[in-house]
């Protein structure tokens, strides 16, 4: 394994440096505000630096170099393209506190996404500050908070239903926003349990927050009376969009009876995740709620000026210190712009006609698909260990990795024992899907006659398996 | 039939089904595939055709801006490493195996955020600086709560806090039963009012105290006395650095006992892009080691005993612990955290002193350059006795003035404060970073003795 | 080695069992083996007073939390700080070295609400079908 470069330090190397001598002794400062010991940085040389940054780099893998079937997270293709937006000199140099006369250019560009995404939605008014999907989450939670409390209803209306299968961010974001949490199972084909639903439904609802597609990959397909039943007791409708990759152009939140919803620009508008983020989110709402929208906000002038709205009465405010995740909402403007309406919905196609061949593979090849019906953009499988002399899905995915292949999601949804959660995403050829079939198929037929050799897997990485367990009973976390 | 066509063919053969219609959800027909009013696919030459089209319509200024985004020197060598697609394009590293490159990295990162703030434990990154204070404020909430069994309702904050951090930490907190108490400055030193901060902190009800080194005016505060005060209470000391690449000069938060520090990373080789994305930085001591929100990375060793690296400590996270999480964060700002990794390890420490030597320089040759300016047309709002990047110029221009000045002179002198300081209207908060050249200088001198000439007309 | 039939049990999986006027409070060996391997654990402060069924502590596993729940009410007058220490103490010794903490009951007749080891047993076999 890479040591670290405070391993490799040696006193008083250098690799950048910049004039010295420089405070005048008339530019006074006292000495109880210098700092007495220098931070304890690396000291290397430039080409140290180089070689660390690029040997740690091959130690990943990632889009641009392995299949990363990683389901909920939309690994598509992040086309270089995009990048002629965000790294443009005239925008990435931009000082956050520009005004906008001398900034319209980049606000139209933001502008002109924006509008792309509510068609795309359906929706009336957006926000694209959030840095991410549960910040996005929060935005929506806290308007929902301001709407009833206008309503004069903030103090009956208190609680947020949340399905099981959601993603731990939705009860994470409800609580952050000051709700209780009612977390309502799911029926048996992977839905939302209407009977449930209606037995918590009542004048203390806030909202109802659902995925769609849902995290088993499969549409909520009584929707409509879901919709029905929430806004006939009072209550928000809030979409989860993170799987948005499956419905552009196939059919549009607002339709479905959405309020609001958000969109995860890092899943389904091709923000390289960068290994964690930087993501950006974004909130997307009907008129209805759009006073509550955060500020600042780009507006438009009758003249086609662009202004920056910066307060606003029923605003909830400002959710970070300044606009949003420009560089990633560039990323995403060009990505948009080089789809254009025809090739929105193709790439959604795509997404569910290759998810539901992978389907079709990974069953043949002896995964047990969660529902074994049509899925959206992704798919949900499990495995018996018993049958496997106990070899487990955590296991399985580490022996993928032995193969090439970064591993699908795992124990997630935690509805589904031994969960295996597979998104292959538009931008894979059938024939990378095939050999990753393959994969999975000689893995299983291993667990059956050599069974250690996938349980220690895996074999062919920079490291063997990590002992998570002392990592997080001592855990070291700085060199 | 084209490839595309002839393929999808194929894959709908495999899977049963006759067409894609027949894979679409049971809803109503009419609600299936609606027309986009998207326009047409653009090609990689169009799209760079629009966003020539597009930069020509931004104006190219010269500024002086700062308030709490800076625009310090990039080493090439920082996004060069940074935007390999291996770091670029692979996932959070929840299959460890597989990712070593991005932990050695944040690894490294967490390392550097605890040597710069002189403190014990860091995560891998919070969005910026304004939500990194808010997930401050809601751990030390929850130290009062889970470890002393206490429901304190009050923090102060300072009126010298960046009004953006502020206005963010109360969208935040609206719904959570807790009270900010807003903490004045010294009319005259534009510092902390120490002694409005000792009698608040007497009130049992607080459970945290916010301080900035240096404040948002630029101005710097007697952070021993802080410490000092933080020593005769119970309440958490959250120190807020408004700029990173000072800690290359200034005593750090472990040494004037702040038990959480955060700050905005953005200095620290990231490019402004109108404010993001950016880095929240995040430092605590030990004892809140396990109430930290956000990912961390960990060492531990493999199967074969060899070392290697994971994220741990996830029993925290919304991922397991869904309503009970410590924060709602599922993202970090992993990429920027490895380019500010990339650039602290560029400068080193020697090289970070220089950084910060020469910007505290620079912008006290304008404080001195202005001063006889300042003289004719206006005055310093503040004594401005020390301060790193950043001073306030009181004007006697009305601020509406100043945008034709800016047009006109494609130069913007600095932050008008007077939307959230209306006590300093027509003032301008001016900065610098040691990428302000003498020609900059010099330009800065004309335009505010353009405005100081106006300023005496107008009278 | 403990006599199990002085032991009462919860469903939530901690046993309790009552000496020299106070309840001491562990969890089962069928709950230690069932989270594996134990990397924390977050015990009350002495001192705090607690109703029955309340959670006031977490165990954890390194992709898993979960509660402890108090199985009498009344005030938490003693924590076991060697686990803090030495969480395997837990594995190794779940009805022994490995108890978390006492309570002085309010009323201790509330171990009558709690199930007998037979009982218990028919629980977890139960979930385990």
């Amino acid at each position: 394994m890479l040591s670290t470069l405070f391993e490799q330090s040696k006193p008083g190397r250098r690799a950048i440096g910049f004039a010295k001598g420089s405070i005048h002794s008339s530019q006074k400062i006292a000495a109880k505000h210098l700092r007495k010991n220098p931070p304890k940085l690396p000291e290397v040389a430039e080409l140290e630096v180089v070689r660390h940054f690029t040997r740690a780099s091959q130690l990943n893998y990632s889009v641009d170099t392995n299949f990363y079937p990683l389901g909920s997270c939309t690994m598509k293709y992040n086309p270089k393209a995009n990048f002629r937006a965000a790294s443009h000199p005239a925008f990435a140099d931009v000082h956050p506190l520009t005004p906008a006369w001398a900034n319209q250019g980049l606000l139209r560009v933001i502008r002109d996404f924006e509008r792309g995404l509510l068609e795309i939605t359906g929706m009336d008014s957006i926000t694209l500050a959030p840095a991410a999907g549960a910040h996005a989450e929060l935005v929506g939670i806290l308007m929902a908070g301001a709407y009833f409390k206008d309503k004069g209803q903030a103090n009956e209306r208190r609680k947020i239903i949340i399905p099981d299968s959601a993603h731990g961010t939705n009860p994470a974001s409800a609580v952050l926003g000051g709700f209780d949490v009612i977390t309502i199972r799911s029926n048996s084909r992977g839905r939302v349990h209407l009977e449930e639903l209606v037995k918590v439904l009542n004048q203390n609802t806030a909202m109802l927050m659902m995925t769609v597609p849902n995290t088993l990959g499969l549409f909520e397909d009584e929707i409509l009376e879901v919709a029905r039943l929430v806004h006939k007791a009072g209550a928000l409708l809030y979409m989860d969009g993170a799987n948005m990759n499956a419905l552009m152009g196939v059919v549009k939140p607002a339709d479905l009876g959405f309020d609001l919803m958000h969109l995860n620009l890092h899943k389904t508008f091709a923000v390289p995740h960068g290994g964690g983020g930087p993501g950006a989110g974004v909130l997307a709402a009907r008129r209805h709620l759009e006073e509550y929208l955060p500020v600042p906000r780009i507006t438009e002038s009758t003249n086609g000026e662009m202004e920056i709205l910066e307060s606003s009465p029923k605003s909830i405010g400002r959710i970070r210190a300044f606009h949003g995740s420009v560089g990633n909402i560039l990323l995403s403007s060009a990505y948009l712009a080089m789809l254009g309406k025809e090739g929105a919905v193709a790439a959604s196609r795509t997404a569910i006609v290759n998810a539901n061949y992978l389907k079709a593979l990974l069953k043949e090849a002896g995964l047990k698909p969660f529902q074994d019906e049509p899925c959206m953009h992704e798919a949900v499988f499990t495995l018996d260990p018993k049958t496997l002399n106990g070899v487990r899905t955590l296991d399985l995915a580490k022996r993928l990795l032995d193969f090439g292949f970064y591993a699908p999601t795992v124990y997630f949804p935690l509805i589904v024992p031994e969960a295996i959660m597979a998104e292959p995403t538009e931008t894979e050829t059938p024939e990378t899907l095939e050999e990753f079939a393959r994969a999975v198929k000689t893995i299983l037929e291993e667990a059956k006659t050599n069974p250690d050799r996938v349980k220690t897997a895996p074999h062919k990485l920079p490291v063997a398996r990590l002992d998570e367990v002392t990592a997080a009973r001592n855990p070291v976390i700085r060199a | 039939m084209d490839e595309q066509t002839a393929t999808e063919q194929k894959l709908l053969q495999k899977i049963g089904v006759k067409s894609f219609e027949d894979l679409l959800p049971p809803i109503p027909k009419e609600l299936l595939l609606p027309s986009l009013g998207l326009p047409p696919a653009k090609t990689e030459l169009e799209l760079a055709q629009y966003l020539d089209h597009a930069a020509e319509k931004n104006i190219p200024l010269k500024s002086f801006l700062g308030a709490g985004a800076y625009d310090h020197f990039i080493p090439q060598a920082v996004w060069d490493l940074t935007k390999r697609g291996e770091f670029l394009t692979a996932y959070t590293p929840y299959q460890a195996e597989a990712s070593q490159g991005t932990l050695i990295a944040l690894f490294e990162f967490q390392t550097m955020v605890c040597e710069l703030f002189g403190m014990d434990a860091s995560n891998a990154s919070l969005y910026d600086g304004a939500t990194a204070l808010v997930e401050a404020v809601l751990l030390a909430r929850r130290w009062f709560s889970e470890e002393l069994a206490l429901t304190p309702k009050k923090i102060l904050v300072p009126r010298a806090l960046h009004p953006q951090w502020r206005s963010t930490l109360s969208t935040y907190l609206r719904n959570l039963d807790v009270e900010i108490v807003e903490i004045p400055y010294d009319g005259k030193t534009g510092k902390l009012a120490l002694r409005v901060l000792q009698n608040a902190l007497q009130d049992p009800g607080v459970f945290a105290f916010v301080a900035g080194q240096p404040n948002f005016f630029g101005i710097l505060e007697d952070m021993d006395q802080i410490g000092e005060i933080r020593t005769k209470t119970q309440a958490l000391f959250i120190s807020v650095v408004n700029n990173p690449i000072s800690l290359g000069i200034l005593e750090p938060p472990g040494s004037y006992n702040a038990d959480i520090a955060v700050a905005d990373g953005q200095p620290l080789g990231i490019p402004m892009t109108y404010g993001g994305p950016s880095l929240g930085l995040f430092a605590v001591k030990k004892d809140y080691l396990r109430r930290i929100p956000g990912r961390i990375c960990g060492r531990t060793v493999d199967r074969n005993g060899q070392t290697g690296y994971t994220l741990t400590l996830q029993t925290r996270e919304q991922h397991i612990r869904r309503e009970k999480a410590t924060s709602n964060i599922c993202t970090n700002q992993t990429l920027c955290a490895i380019a500010a990794t990339i650039y602290l390890s560029l400068l080193g420490p020697e090289g970070l002193k220089e950084a910060a030597e020469l910007t505290f320089s620079k912008a006290h040759e304008i404080w001195e350059r202005s001063r006889y300016i300042i003289a004719r047309a206006g005055e310093p709002a503040f004594d401005h006795e020390e301060f790193f990047q950043e001073f306030i110029w009181k004007t006697r221009l009305p601020a509406e003035r100043l945008e034709a000045i800016c047009r006109e002179t494609r130069l913007l002198p600095g932050y008008p404060l007077g939307r959230d300081y209306p006590e300093l209207k027509d003032s301008l908060l001016i900065a610098a970073t040691e990428k302000t050249s003498e020609a900059d200088i010099n330009n800065l001198a004309k335009v505010l003795n353009n405005y100081a000439l106006n300023a005496i007309r107008t009278k | 080695m403990v006599d199990r039939s002085k032991l009462k049990f919860a469903k939530t999986h901690e046993w309790a069992r009552l000496e020299n006027g106070a309840v001491i409070v562990g969890i089962t060996d069928f709950a230690q083996q069932e989270i594996r391997d134990i990397v924390y654990v977050e015990l009350p402060k002495t001192g705090r007073e607690v109703k029955q069924g309340e959670p006031l502590g977490v165990i954890e596993s390194v992709k898993a939390a979960f509660e402890i729940y108090a199985p009498v009410s009344g005030r938490v007058v003693a924590v076991n700080d060697h686990i803090s220490q030495d969480v395997t103490k837990i594995h190794k010794d779940p009805f022994g070295e490995g108890w978390l903490f006492k309570i002085e009951a309010s009323s201790p007749a509330q171990l009558e609400t709690l199930m007998n080891e037979a009982d218990y047993q028919k629980i977890t076999a139960e979930s385990h079908r």
